[in-house]
């Protein structure tokens, strides 16, 4: 019997004691002590932080709004010890405690708990998201390893975008910004009920034009545009179907096109138009069996398609010189051309075995194909990746002070095989208000399928007499990829004023990365069989290795209704190196300096009327050279948000980074002072 | 004709010595071993004098036997199963029912004739009385006219208590009734749009689970304000909440305990909620609804003026 099927036998097998729920009999003095699922939200604040494991930051609709956030990757710059930063002005990358390159492939992303990594990039397009900062209702965000319950991506931590829960408020809003860098913003919800179903649609579109100008990697002074503007459209379905008390269907579907430039920020001749073709389905379906025991099945699909025509002038330049000029010199190298699909399935099973003890658990499978003709050495045909996962978490009150947590996922592909992830934490309560958490963490994370294949050629023109034969062999996949592992320890204190005026959570910890998945260079492979342009050949390998402890706080704290402050500070020291390979001169990098020694961030919000509210926000981050990148000075930025309210219009100015530009990724990504002017008309 | 003068003097010994004299032999016995009802044993404990009482515990009420529980003067059952359990000894010995839901009390008290149940069984609530929790919504929210509440086959009765209650009170009362088959949403969104603020009665609690989030969902969004029972719901998102706590419950009852012991006629107090009460407010909701409270000392005393 496959896996599949005795997964199919096990669930049939739920569904059929779900029949036995009790219908009338005597209430009990348990049915009024039992527990209550917390609706965030409602409370705004996850009330139970207390008990769980890991250091988790909730961005609330509040913060959403007075953070003038234009895109939705700007909200985790509140997250303490979480970096964003812009590789190009459309595709920018978050990452914990530094050690990023131009892609995120250590942090999982999700919407309502599906998954958004994208296998062609080892990333998350987060401008393909299909979803604008009104969407959301919240983010939750937990910050450090978390492979225990979301597999292997949360390796450095996981994001889980929660978006507003269709009911039957019903009503629209339209809403349009307009601003620097030709910004322009549409964007319609309707919430709605159509027979049972409660859902609501969300349409936009967005448009800008990138960063300004800056200068072509070595060569002249004279400033070259940067055309990494574009647009992006989207459509978006969230249904909720309550047949009965016990049971809940969850429908989301979405679809979005763009075209955004993208490419080295360090070379503005070689940025040229991506265009993205992305969709998604996901069906949810929560069940409650009784008081104790609760399902919650889902399944979804992604599909994301990238075409991008690139033309590798310099190679060109080089064959007109010693042939003449002819276009076919112009060589296609089109790096980011390629679809993917991800299919998944999970079934997660809660059951409150006693008032103290609580266990979830998890099946689940993946199948994730990728398929790119200039990314793959096999590019006509689909690489596919099986992947099933087993997670448990135990949640044991061993008094009423003392909390423990144990959680393994056991995950295994048919590629890299299995591997066992245990996390174990403790939480003190000290009393009502403070408590004391320890957590020790194992983790690894299966390289991607585009770490495992990835195999990039430039090819000479298919005819006589170059017939097509590769002119430089760029990069080369490994099989042997092993997965990245990583070990991390936390103490942490968490005071939550029992008035919920005031929330401070403050951690230390230590991470060990080892394997780390990063460029090799090797020389020249003979059996390759092709001329070489260049003298060596990239390919993923396991050549890093560091370790980051750290400090990070988080404040929030509200002295008066109306009147608010967040904090969110991160200190980090990374120690370790990475070995670039041979054909590099000084192989071994040192990764001190690819992690921001300090990472802070500020909002402040006041009510200065009923309908007048003014927010400040302040960001700060050391200077970093990130991997593949060259060193970029401190940021500091204050952003301004005025938002009035003239009964259904709400107008809102966002003064972005008033203080002076700064540089993002690549001295090219430069920020100058923006401004937009935001209207929204509810109906 | 010797056997016959013992017993004669046995039971002349039994009825004139003084209750001081002879400690009662009393069984506390609770429906489960787990830390709620070891915390209502332990505050009964705390509360007992352990001169007068000869105390036993037991949290395995299938355990005993009919004979067994005969033996006691008083039993003290704590909770659905305990009370189940002592209820068919009330023909020779009394028992106090106590940390139960009132109406699973007077559905298994109107099992037992009703000369038995009026001398030998009484029961001490586990929820407050509807009065109070009104009075609650009343403080926090003055202005109100429309109160709206679900509830289902087993929670019916306490509907009954609630509408005469908003009665007095000129509250409209909205009322919807719902089944594990029902839409949940379909129920509730005409109650809650109609309502200015929302009851949520004890049920299940497969139900109480299942309902929680739309009432906390649509409540909220709608602005009002959302009265509950239980400290979870209020960790859950609810305004506020009254309810009783083991350790309250506990020591209650053993000051019921305390005055059938006094009474030489062995007389228990009728049926009734508990007098204490401890309640919960979420401050987080309170700050959206623009509710303010000063604190929920201020709160408990305000709701003890007459």
């Amino acid at each position: 019997m496959t896996i599949p099927n005795r997964f199919s036998v096990l669930l049939l097998g739920v569904f059929i004691t779900s029949s036995a729920v009790a219908k009338d009999s005597l209430l009990t003095e348990e049915d009024l002590f039992h527990g209550m699922p917390v609706v965030r939200s409602v409370t705004g604040l996850e009330q139970r932080l207390s008990r769980t494991p890991a250091t988790v930051t909730i961005i609330d609709r509040a913060m959403i709004e007075a953070s003038g956030a234009l895109y939705v990757v700007d909200l985790l710059r509140l997250v303490p010890g979480f970096q964003v930063y812009a590789v190009n002005a459309n595709r920018p990358v978050v990452v914990n405690h530094g050690q990023g390159r131009d892609y995120l492939n250590r942090m999982e992303v999700m919407v309502d708990g599906r998954s958004v990594y994208n296998a062609i990039f080892s990333t998350v397009d987060w401008q393909a998201l299909g979803l604008t900062v009104d969407d959301i209702d919240h983010i939750e965000v937990i910050r450090g390893p978390n492979v225990q319950t979301q597999g292997s991506n949360a390796f450095m931590g996981s994001i889980n975008i929660v978006t507003r829960e269709p009911l039957r408020t019903e009503g629209n809003s339209i809403s349009t910004t307009q601003g620097s860098r030709n910004t322009e913003m549409y964007s319609f919800r309707h919430n709605g009920e159509a027979g049972l179903m409660d859902y609501w649609v969300s349409v936009g579109r967005m448009s800008n034009e990138g960063f300004d100008t800056g200068l072509e990697d070595d060569d002249s002074n004279v400033p070259l545009p940067i055309n990494d503007g574009g647009h992006m459209t989207h459509f978006s379905y969230r249904g909720t179907y309550t047949p009965t008390l016990t049971n809940t269907l969850d429908f989301q579907f979405g679809y979005s096109k763009g075209t955004f430039g993208v490419g080295p920020p360090d070379e503005p001749e070689e940025i040229f138009p991506r265009h993205s073709i992305s969709h998604y389905q996901s069906l949810t379906w929560n069940h409650r069996f009784d008081a104790s025991n609760s399902m919650k099945l889902s399944a979804y699909h992604n599909y994301h398609d990238y075409t991008q025509d690139n033309y590798a002038s310099y190679e060109a330049n080089e064959f007109a010189s010693l042939f003449g000029p002819h276009d076919a010199f112009a060589l296609n190298l089109a790096v980011a051309n390629g679809e993917t699909h991800r299919y998944d399935l999970d079934a997660e099973f809660t059951h409150q075995l006693n008032p103290g003890r609580r266990l979830i658990w998890n099946l689940g499978m993946r199948s994730e194909s990728l398929r790119s003709l200039p990314l793959l050495f096999d590019g006509e045909n689909y690489q596919t990746e099986k992947l099933y996962r087993l997670s448990a978490n135990l949640e044991e009150q061993l008094s009423t002070d003392l909390t423990l947590n144990l959680g393994a996922m056991v995950e295994y592909t048919d590629i890299t095989g299995s591997y066992f992830s245990p996390r174990i934490g403790l939480n003190y309560q000290l009393n009502p208000e403070n408590s004391l958490r320890v957590s020790a963490s194992r983790a690894y994370r299966n390289p991607s399928l585009l770490e495992i294949y990835e195999a990039t050629a430039i090819a000479l023109p298919d005819f006589s007499p170059f017939n097509g034969v590769i002119f430089n062999q760029i990069s080369f996949p490994n099989l042997n990829l092993n997965p990245e592992k990583i070990t991390a320890f936390e103490v942490g204190h968490l005071l939550q004023s029992s008035d919920l005026r005031l929330f401070l959570d403050s951690r230390v910890f230590v991470e060990r990365i080892e394997q780390g998945i990063d460029h090799y260079h090797t020389p020249y492979v003979e059996d390759l069989g092709v001329y070489q342009y260049d003298d060596r050949v990239r390919s993923y390998d396991n050549i890093a290795e560091w370790r980051t402890h750290g400090f990070e706080t988080q404040l929030k704290y509200e002295p008066i209704k109306g009147t608010w402050f967040h904090l969110g500070y991160g200190y980090a020291r990374t120690k370790g190196d990475y070995n670039k390979g041979q054909g590099y001169e000084n192989w071994q990098t040192e990764l001190e300096g690819r992690t921001p020694k300090h990472t802070l961030s500020m909002l402040a919000s006041q009510r200065i009327t009923d309908s007048l509210n003014v927010s400040l926000g302040y960001y700060n981050m050391s200077s970093v050279q990130w991997l593949g990148a060259s060193p970029v000075d401190a940021i500091e930025r204050i952003d301004l948000r005025l938002a009035k309210v003239f009964e259904q219009l709400k107008v809102e100015v966002i003064m972005q980074n008033l203080s002076s530009d700064y540089s993002e990724f690549e001295p090219n990504n430069r920020y100058d002072n923006r401004m937009f002017a935001r209207l929204s008309l509810e109906f | 004709m010797i056997s016959k003068a013992l017993l004669f003097c046995f039971v002349l010994m039994t009825f004139a010595i003084p209750s001081w004299a002879a400690p009662k032999n009393v069984l506390l016995l609770a429906s489960k071993q787990t830390p709620t009802y070891e915390h209502v044993i332990a505050s009964l404990r705390l509360n007992l004098d352990s001169n007068k009482l000869i105390l036993t515990t037991s949290f395995n009420p299938v355990q005993q036997t009919e004979e067994k529980l005969r033996s006691y003067d008083l039993i003290v059952s704590i909770g659905t199963l305990a009370t189940e359990k002592a209820l068919p000894a009330i023909e020779y010995t009394q028992v106090i029912s106590t940390f139960i839901p009132r109406q699973t009390y007077q559905r298994l008290a109107s099992r037992y004739p009703k000369n038995l149940t009026d001398n030998n069984l009484t029961g001490l609530y586990l929820e407050q009385p509807i009065e109070r929790q009104l009075k609650l919504l009343n403080i926090l929210a003055p202005d109100i006219k429309r109160l709206g509440t679900v509830f289902s086959q087993n929670s019916k009765e306490s509907l009954q208590t609630l509408a005469s209650a908003s009665s007095r009170l000129k509250w409209a009362l909205i009322s919807a009734k719902l089944s594990l088959d029902d839409n949940p949403i379909e129920i509730l969104t005409p109650v809650i749009s109609a309502a200015d603020a929302f009851l949520a009665l004890p049920d299940r609690a497969v139900i109480n689970q299942s309902t929680a989030k739309w009432i906390l969902l649509m409540t909220f969004r709608q602005q009002i304000p959302l009265i509950a029972y239980s400290r979870s719901y209020v960790e859950a998102g609810a305004l506020a909440a009254i309810f009783s706590t083991p350790e309250l419950v506990g020591k209650e009852t053993a000051d019921w305990v305390t005055i059938w012991l006094a009474d030489p006629q062995g007389t228990l107090p009728p049926p009734s909620y508990p007098e204490q009460f401890d309640l919960s407010i979420n401050w987080g909701t309170a700050h959206s609804l623009g509710i303010e409270i000063s604190s929920e000392t201020a709160l408990k005393e305000e709701i003890l003026k007459p």
